[in-house]
């Protein structure tokens, strides 16, 4: 990764808008554009603009907004990150039509409407890829593809928003070709495919806890030219490189990749996040190659799909600690020399830092003993990584006294429940007599990774901490019917000696967390000495009251968060991600808050920045539109922020 | 039933509340003390009920009683999470927004 010190960020600002380097020359660095979901294909959140500084951003206002039509009582989560290339801002939505936005007016120039078969689960579209074609390519020289939730592939043409025919069947790539029988809503792609050495990496979504014939989680690379496979990863197969041959399969229940994957053209390599196999809290039965490659960083060949090397985060993970942060790639010191680096924060509040190259860490990690047990059958791993050489954000162990609650009578619910259950940290094992678990499956550190300015060696951290609760469900709490539809949140352990287990964040009857605040921390870190500059609680009290209440109370708390941050050339931290729904600018070197706004629903999507070619203004967006699991939706909307014109 | 019926002018939908409380408390606490917790609870629900018994019965002990939960509320509260606001507040926040009753002088002439 290429980046550049804070001097020449508006050379190099300007100069983007001009880069041209196709296909598999080296993308362009974002600053006038946003070519790629995170900003580059290395995921480093950061942009070189620095139009908006700390002196001038108190006259930040909202530009323009682009209203996204949503039933009120339709389930969703708005998690995209729009793309800007050009003077259009590419922006997917829940059921994966895409519009192409005025960089300066917000007005719709196309609108592609996706059209999915009547078949998907999930409303969930985190971006777009974008893609230059050779220059001899016909149709589409400029391309936009996205995994949709109907699990297609699917290639637009950037321009006008039309389908590319020439690109699979007509524009689509069915992603269920040699899955087998898939039954409804059980593969639903949700983030966007990386773009390395011309091909287009797709990874999937696959339920938790569905079943043990969970479609596979073979990830697939399509050439983003004809949308024919390149090469498959079929864990089973690991010398297999196409589609499974005539009546055959790629291997079910396999570790899957539902977050975005990180590549690096240089090298050659795609990095893949893996999840697990189902279900997530009981093991005994899972495949050697699943024990090895999942809750994992794996390097494949863009080439050839082979694995080059893979990093084990979690072994034999029974927390459902999957890895969804897109690993970050950055060069960072190490001694006298820069080295090329991967950044992969987890949910467990680790963050390791490892040698691109061939995985080995480049920041301490160590195994450590942990505390052992486990479901009937099943066992437990004797140790763990934990990343030393790091800060951690795991947060304080829990113990009584920090359970909470609005009265002493939801906190003595929660005591009681706390003492009733197991408790022995991040990795306390399943037990039967249900086990609480910190930092819990949304926390630490989730899809919304970490963001790095590597021209300053700054990493900005959002973590979250809150503790799950699980316990394991016997038949007979469903009336003895082994057929009972599960309600929410009870899942089924197909292959486990238990009916179902229950998991859920800690919480009280009332809504609240079971543990005292804070819930949201940001954190800065230097990546040359690896110490923590500041940490400061995110967010506040509002919105964070008893039955989803929404409370206009703003009490610094450090906000429950999903979501990640952006920095800029100009040292800003750009956040939203918290319940209180507050768009926020940070001073990267201070932490200290520069500017917020109030947003119309909480942003639980990571914000990006461009520059028009046009007006010359910098715009900040973030898609406002929540997640019906933590907060009520009031409206969905692309939200721009600039300064005022002649500023 | 003459017996427990409330004394005349006592606070008896305060007293009410109050058991309600208590019972829900001692019997909550007395699970968690079970299970190895803070005797907290179990303590406090048993000198609620007892303040709730002396309100219905028009007593001012029963006011008494509940300022000495309160009292020692405050000082369990600070030994367990010190100067933690949120903390403060889930431990004392229900406890001073119910004393405001006895804040009333009115309230007060009918407490013998």
């Amino acid at each position: 990764m290429r980046r550049h010190p804070r001097s020449s960020c508006v050379a190099a600002a300007t100069l983007c808008g001009l880069c041209s380097g196709y296909a598999w020359a080296t993308a362009p660095m974002p600053g006038a554009d946003w070519p790629a979901y995170a900003g580059d294909a290395g995921a480093a959140h950061f942009s070189t603009l620095s139009q908006i500084t700390p002196a001038n951003i108190s006259g930040l206002a909202l530009a323009w907004s682009y209203h996204i039509d949503w039933p009120k009582d339709r389930a969703v989560a708005l998690e995209v990150t729009p793309l800007k290339i050009g003077d259009l801002v590419y922006v997917c939505l829940p059921q994966n039509d895409v519009v192409a936005l005025d960089a300066d007016t917000g007005a719709v120039r196309w609108k592609y409407s996706a059209r999915l078969r009547p078949w998907s689960g999930s409303t969930i579209c985190r971006g777009l890829a974008y893609f230059r074609a050779p220059p001899a390519t016909a149709e589409c020289p400029e391309r936009l593809l996205m995994t949709s939730a109907d699990a297609t592939l699917r290639a637009i043409d950037a321009r006008t928003g039309a389908a590319c025919r020439s690109f699979g069947v007509d524009g689509t790539v069915d992603l269920l070709t040699g899955l087998g029988e898939v039954k409804k809503g059980f593969y639903t792609p949700t983030s966007p495919p990386a773009i390395v050495r011309g091909v287009a990496v797709v990874g999937s979504g696959v339920p938790d806890n569905g079943e043990l014939e969970n479609p596979s989680g073979v990830v697939r690379a399509f050439d983003a030219v004809t949308g024919k496979l390149a090469w498959a990863w079929d864990l089973d197969h690991p010398n297999r490189h196409g589609d499974p041959p005539p009546g055959e399969i790629y291997s079910r229940n396999t570790p899957n990749a539902w977050g975005p994957l990180s590549a690096d053209e240089t090298l050659g390599l795609v990095y893949v996040p893996t999840g697990n196999s189902n279900p997530d809290y009981y093991g005994a039965h899972r495949s050697a190659q699943a024990e090895k490659y999942s809750s994992s960083i794996v390097a494949l060949d863009a080439t050839n799909g082979a694995v080059r090397w893979s990093f084990q985060t979690v072994h034999h993970d029974l927390w459902d600690y999957d890895v969804g942060a897109q690993p970050v790639l950055v060069d960072v010191p190490q001694g006298s020399e820069r080295v090329p680096a991967l950044i992969q924060p987890t949910k467990t509040g680790q963050v390791f830092v490892l040698d691109r190259r061939d995985g080995h860490p480049l920041a301490k990690v160590v195994e450590r003993p942990v505390p052992q047990g486990a479901g009937r059958g099943d066992w437990t791993s004797p140790t763990q990584p934990f990343s030393t050489g790091m800060p951690q954000f795991t947060g304080p162990g829990l113990t009584e006294a920090d359970m909470w609650g609005l009265t002493p009578l939801d906190s003595l619910w929660c005591r009681i429940k706390f003492r009733a259950a197991r408790y022995d940290g991040p990795m306390t094992p399943p037990s039967d007599h249900g086990w609480i678990y910190s930092t819990g499956f949304l926390g630490g550190i989730d899809w919304g990774s970490v963001s790095v300015d590597a021209g300053h060696d700054l990493m900005i951290v959002d973590s979250f901490q809150m503790a799950s609760r699980n316990y394991f469900a016997s038949v007979s709490e469903f009336g003895g019917d082994q057929n009972a539809k599960l309600p929410f949140p009870y899942y089924h352990q197909e292959g486990s000696p238990y009916f179902a287990v229950y998991t859920a964040l800690f919480r009280s009857p009332l809504g609240m967390p079971c543990q005292r605040p804070p819930y949201g921390m940001l954190s800065a870190v230097d990546l040359k000495t690896h110490q923590l500059l500041w940490s400061h609680l995110l967010g506040t009290s509002r919105n964070s009251g008893p039955l989803k209440l929404q409370l206009p109370l703003d009490l610094s708390m450090g906000s429950p968060s999903i979501g990640g941050s952006l920095i800029t050339g100009s040292g800003i931290v750009f956040i939203s991600a918290t319940l209180d729904q507050y768009f926020r600018a940070i001073d990267v070197h201070s932490g200290r808050q520069l500017w917020q706004i109030q947003l119309p629903s909480a942003a639980f999507a990571n914000p990006m920045t461009y520059q028009s070619q046009h007006s010359g203004r910098q715009y900040v967006v973030i898609a406002s539109g929540g997640n019906s699991l933590m907060a009520h939706n009031q409206g969905l909307a692309i939200m721009a922020f600039a300064l005022p014109l002649g500023h | 039933m003459s017996a427990l019926a409330p004394a005349p002018r006592a606070p008896w939908i305060f007293a009410l509340l109050l058991l309600i409380l208590g019972i829900v408390l001692a019997s909550g606490g007395a699970q968690l003390a079970l299970l190895g917790g803070s005797l907290y609870y179990l303590l406090t629900g048993i000198i609620l009920i007892a303040a709730a018994a002396a309100l219905w019965r028009g007593r001012r002990v029963g006011m008494w009683l509940y300022l000495f939960i309160l009292a020692y509320t405050v000082i369990w509260s600070l030994w367990e999470v010190g100067l933690d606001g949120w903390a403060l507040a889930s431990r004392l926040g229900m406890w001073v927004v119910l004393a405001v009753f006895f804040v009333f002088p009115a309230v007060r002439r009918r407490l013998a």
